[in-house]
């Protein structure tokens, strides 16, 4: 059905409008994109009425293989929470560069460039195309980074661009492994015909690269920080809330389904690699002078929850990466957005230069504490339950060796209160007395993510609900092996 | 005694081993032009020896070896021009890839 | 066996074209009338291959346009018909420029026909009318002594290479006894046979600026003029290219060792290019080293012997001729150093973002002309389980993105308060040029799949 094409062309045609009037104003090419943001959450929201939310898996429009080769969408149970993810970061991150002011044209059409390769790579049925999408995701991330990033700019994209570029390379070898092994594209024939591959394990490692280094897993995660760091808002937003997704969504979509015998080893691995994860990523966090800098290594710390919880093997633990995957795809952007709100008005990211903030800014020291307990996994936030799920999984597959996550955890509690007593609590700094508070055009973008963690905590059913039959299948392929 | 093809293959060899010790030691253009002419002369003595005694029925070897001759006029005749615009320009024919001795 | 004179016509047009560009004094606006219709009669060229059929042998078997050659003659008119509309909005550098187009069309004529021939006497002497005119457009500012001098040299060195080919040649033919590629037969031939390929490739990875021989090219061309450059880096070693590939097919069904030779060489290609350009300044010099480079996936493809990777080599040849093109073009137009690129995108953001694409295919970005190129490559590579060249091409392509992107960041985020260059007075044909260019290499991209399925690969 063409509805699912429009989801990627509706952000390319804005994109192509957005340069094409941003020649008139500024303002119009902002429109422009806050329009074609809202238009594909529309087109999502269309979608829903035919039932993507409630499992049900739909095809995109067929069209003959020697017309548009390798063009084949599809949404199924693993993709519609992702793709209901990129639509509101999306939304999330036009509404946060309103006020830039350099080339903003260009920029609005980058981050619809990036809206359109992400929501590619979540609606790619053929791994060439998914291939495709995923390359494309690095080039408008690439200049956002170089162009609207902060001092260090030029070395962060670059870092960015070789380490994902590095881990996307080894992946389209195992890829092409697989292709050539099997004879087919289509994802979900590699998957059917995966017994003719004759080296199962090496294209897993291979694709699995790629993706560790997406996600980005511990000892490849060195490009996150500066990355995020040195991006501006909008390229954060996108980065935490969609881009690690994708590392996440790779594994589950491609990698263990093709070669499900591997995970006898690899269960292992992750296992480990996602401990490392949680506590480094935990404990860097625990250390850090720039706000920034402490949420990009929260991610690093969340996203070690993901391998963990795709460790275990099971139905529940998948479920339980999904739903971190998704709430980290809420939460992290919300800090990045006020962190990049902070900014705006101080210049500086600082931790010790800010006290009582709380008192000065109310409406913005209220959503970082909110933002800072979604962090740290408080129950009733959309942190909790894919954490809880992933920890209790893991437990059921590795049991006391998984100790060392519970401490992750308390971390994650110290480094993000710590934050907010420094930041928010505290007699108010005398440098800081006339700083504006969010206003209503602020205030929008983060009302729309409080709104999404709360529902996501009181009721992650919705998650659940969405994917419908695909976890059970993955689960059942994993414990069949081979 | 018989004169088989190997004799003619073994000329052929000398001289191209000739030429290219000229093409690599001298740094006179035209001598350097000289020794590359000395390789082509190879090059066609071994075409025609193919043509006499591998294919006597037909004259494809004769026929490559006047072909490659025709093209080496050619190329030489670039070669020369070339040369003549360095003199020109210059007064000196040496070539500069290869240092003085 | 004479029928089938009409697949000439192509070349027949470049020819004549050339002769107009010869003889432009007499065409209204002279020069620039000229070249208008050197250009055009290239196009036109281009056109008739790519919509005119393909046929079996023809003139004695020494020729077939087969679908291959259709796509290699396509690739080398278009390129040829940009290159030539380019000078025909900015001029040769110092010289009139009908002269140099009419060389230039004369050696595309002579690659057209190279990439048909199907005969070692054909090949040679087609071979040497695609090179020989870049001899004298290397060496055309008439007053510019070191590339004048630097032309001489890149003379002496190409000149030898022929004759090592045409060495080679005598021997292949002395072997199978005939000079068609279909008859050549070197099963059992020992020594003999051994040292003939040797010869024969090693002359032609010369030629077409492979390592190990491929020093020569780099002293030799970084001096030349950029535009002349633009020309003789893309067709004549396209054509080069094509009939290489054709060569070593040919040569592989009776001697499957070559492989070996192909994919050491490819490897040394890989990590000499790439080594060598990480660290240039000199725009010509990086492009050329990252040209050595490129040859050698391409040689990866040919290391496999088969049909998939003649197929996928012919392919990457035009693939990555067309961006290259591109990029030297505007390296004629900005300068040669790389800090002449700093801030071209707020000076001429279309040229800085047609740059943008030209460097992401030569890198192997999807869905651009480049990728499909490199996933053709291995793919055959891959099929004939060359995994350690493969692996060795992935982390060249890694590299490669290194210095690629060292352009891009100069582009974009190079300091402002450098102050390069006047603006550059608008030529709507340099601009037509350079759009055709760029619209090429994505469409070359996105039509990849059917592309590669005419040039009768097949996967799986």
């Amino acid at each position: 059905m063409f509805a699912v094409e429009l989801l990627i062309l509706v952000p390319l045609v804005g994109a192509a409008l957005c340069v094409g009037v941003g020649r008139l104003s500024a303002r119009a090419s902002r429109l422009a994109s806050l329009g074609a943001t809202i238009a594909s959450a529309g087109v999502l929201a269309f979608l829903a009425a035919e039932g993507i939310f409630s499992g049900v898996a739909l095809e995109g429009w067929r069209v003959a293989r020697d017309t548009v080769p390798f063009w084949d969408l599809r949404i199924d149970g693993l993709s519609a929470p992702l793709l209901a993810l990129t639509a509101l970061t999306g939304l999330v991150a036009v509404l946060a560069s309103w006020g830039e002011h350099n080339r903003s044209s260009v920029h609005h059409a980058l981050l619809l460039g990036l809206q359109a390769s992400v929501t590619g790579v979540f609606l790619a049925a053929d791994v060439v195309l998914l291939y495709v999408f995923w390359e494309a995701v690095l080039i408008p991330m690439y200049f956002l980074i170089g162009i609207w990033g902060h001092e260090n700019r030029r070395h962060a994209a670059m870092k960015f661009f070789i380490y994902t570029f590095a881990g996307s390379a080894f992946m389209l070898v195992g890829i092409l492994m697989a292709v050539f092994g099997i004879g087919q594209t289509d994802i979900s024939m590699l998957v059917s015909g995966r017994t003719a591959l004759a080296q199962p394990s090496l294209v897993f490692w291979l694709i699995a690269i790629g993706m560790l280094v997406k996600l980005p897993a511990f000892p490849v995660h060195t490009w996150l920080p500066d990355a995020h760091v040195e991006a501006p808002t909008a390229g954060s937003i996108l980065l935490a809330g969609v881009l690690l997704k994708m590392g996440g969504y790779g594994l589950l979509r491609l990698a263990l389904p093709i070669s499900p015998g591997s995970f006898a080893h690899a269960g292992i691995v992750f296992a480990v690699l996602g401990i490392v994860g949680i506590i480094y990523g935990a404990a860097l966090a625990l250390v850090q002078s720039d706000l920034k800098r402490l949420v990009a290594l929260s991610s690093v710390s969340h996203m070690g929850f993901v391998l963990l919880a795709i460790s275990a093997g099971t139905e529940r633990g998948i479920a339980g990466a999904m739903l971190v995957m998704v709430s980290h795809g809420l939460v992290a952007p919300l800090l990045f957005l006020l962190v990049g709100q902070l900014y705006v008005r101080t210049h500086t990211r600082e931790i010790s230069r800010f006290a009582g903030l709380g008192v000065v800014t109310p409406r913005w020291g209220s959503a970082l504490t909110f933002g800072a307990l979604a962090s740290l996994g408080l129950p009733g936030l959309s942190g909790f339950p894919g954490e809880f799920l992933s920890v209790i999984e893991a437990f059921g597959a590795w049991s006391w060796p998984m100790i060392p996550a519970m401490i992750g955890v308390v971390i994650a509690a110290a480094y993000n209160l710590r934050a907010v007593r420094e930041v928010v609590h505290g007699p108010p700094a005398e440098e800081w007395r006339a700083l504006r508070d969010l206003d209503a055009g602020d205030l929008v973008p983060v009302m729309l993510l409080v709104a999404a963690i709360v529902v996501l905590g009181v009721c992650p059913a919705i998650v659940l609900n969405m994917s419908g039959d695909a976890f059970a299948t993955l689960a059942e392929l994993i414990a069949g092996g081979v | 005694m018989a004169v088989g093809p190997s004799a003619f293959m073994g000329v052929a060899a000398v001289l191209f081993s000739l030429g290219l010790y000229g093409v690599l030691t001298r740094k006179n253009a035209v001598m350097v032009l000289m020794s590359l002419e000395l390789m082509t002369v190879a090059a066609c003595l071994n075409m025609v020896t193919v043509s006499r005694f591998v294919t006597p029925a037909e004259m494809t070897g004769q026929v490559f070896a006047v072909f490659a001759m025709a093209v080496f006029a050619a190329q030489i005749g670039i070669g020369l021009a070339l040369v003549l615009a360095v003199y020109r320009q210059t007064g000196s024919i040496e070539l500069s890839s290869k240092k003085a001795t | 066996m004479l029928s089938g004179y009409w697949h000439f016509t192509p070349e027949v047009l470049v020819v004549c074209g050339a002769f107009a560009a010869l003889f432009g004094g007499y065409l209204p606006g002279k020069d620039r009338g000229a070249a208008y219709a050197a250009a055009g009669a290239a196009a036109l060229a281009a056109a008739i291959v790519a919509f005119g059929g393909t046929g079996g042998p023809i003139v004695f078997g020494q020729l077939e346009p087969d679908s291959v050659a259709r796509y290699a003659r396509t690739g080398l008119a278009g390129l040829t018909a940009v290159w030539v509309l380019w000078v025909a909005g900015r001029g040769m550098p110092g010289e009139r420029r009908r002269e140099g187009v009419a060389l230039a069309l004369f050696a595309t004529a002579g690659g057209m026909l190279l990439s048909m021939a199907e005969d070692l006497i054909v090949m040679f002497v087609t071979l040497e009318l695609a090179t020989m005119p870049a001899y004298v457009l290397m060496g055309y500012r008439r007053k510019d002594v070191s590339g004048l001098k630097r032309a001489l040299d890149y003379f002496v060195d190409s000149i030898l290479a022929s004759v090592i080919v045409l060495y080679g040649l005598s021997f292949l033919y002395g072997i199978s006894g005939s000079t068609a590629f279909s008859g050549l037969e070197l099963e059992g031939s020992g020594m003999l046979g051994f040292v003939a390929v040797m010869l024969t490739l090693v002359g032609l990875f010369a030629k077409v600026s492979a390592a190990p021989l491929r020093h020569w090219t780099l002293d030799a061309n970084a001096k030349a003029a950029p535009v002349s450059l633009a020309f003789v880096s893309t067709v004549p070693r396209v054509a080069g290219i094509v009939v290489m590939s054709r060569l070593i097919l040919a040569i592989a069904a009776s001697a499957p060792a070559i492989g070996i030779l192909v994919g050491v060489a490819a490897a040394a290609s890989m990590i000499a290019g790439n080594c060598a350009a990480l660290s240039q300044g000199d725009l010509r010099r990086l492009l050329i080293c990252s040209g050595i480079a490129h040859l050698g996936y391409l040689m990866m493809a040919l290391a496999a012997g088969t049909e998939t990777g003649y197929g996928a080599a012919v392919f990457y040849a035009v693939a990555y001729a067309v961006p290259s093109m591109g990029v030297m073009l505007v390296v004629a137009e900005e300068g040669v150093a790389i800090g002449d690129f700093a801030r071209l995108a707020s000076r001429r953001p279309w040229v800085a973002w047609s740059m943008v694409l030209w460097l992401l295919s030569l890198i192997g970005i999807p869905p651009l002309a480049g990728f499909f190129g490199k996933l053709y490559l291995i793919g055959a590579a891959l099929q004939a389980e060359l995994m350690a060249l493969v692996l060795l091409a992935i982390l060249a392509t890694l590299l490669s993105a290194a210095y690629y992107f060292r352009i891009v960041r100069e582009m974009f985020f190079g300091d402002e308060d450098e102050q390069v260059g006047g603006a550059i007075e608008p030529s709507h044909a340099a601009t037509v040029a350079l759009a055709l260019c760029a619209v090429a290499t994505v469409a070359i991209g996105i039509g990849a799949p059917r592309l590669i399925a005419a040039l009768g690969v097949r996967f799986g």
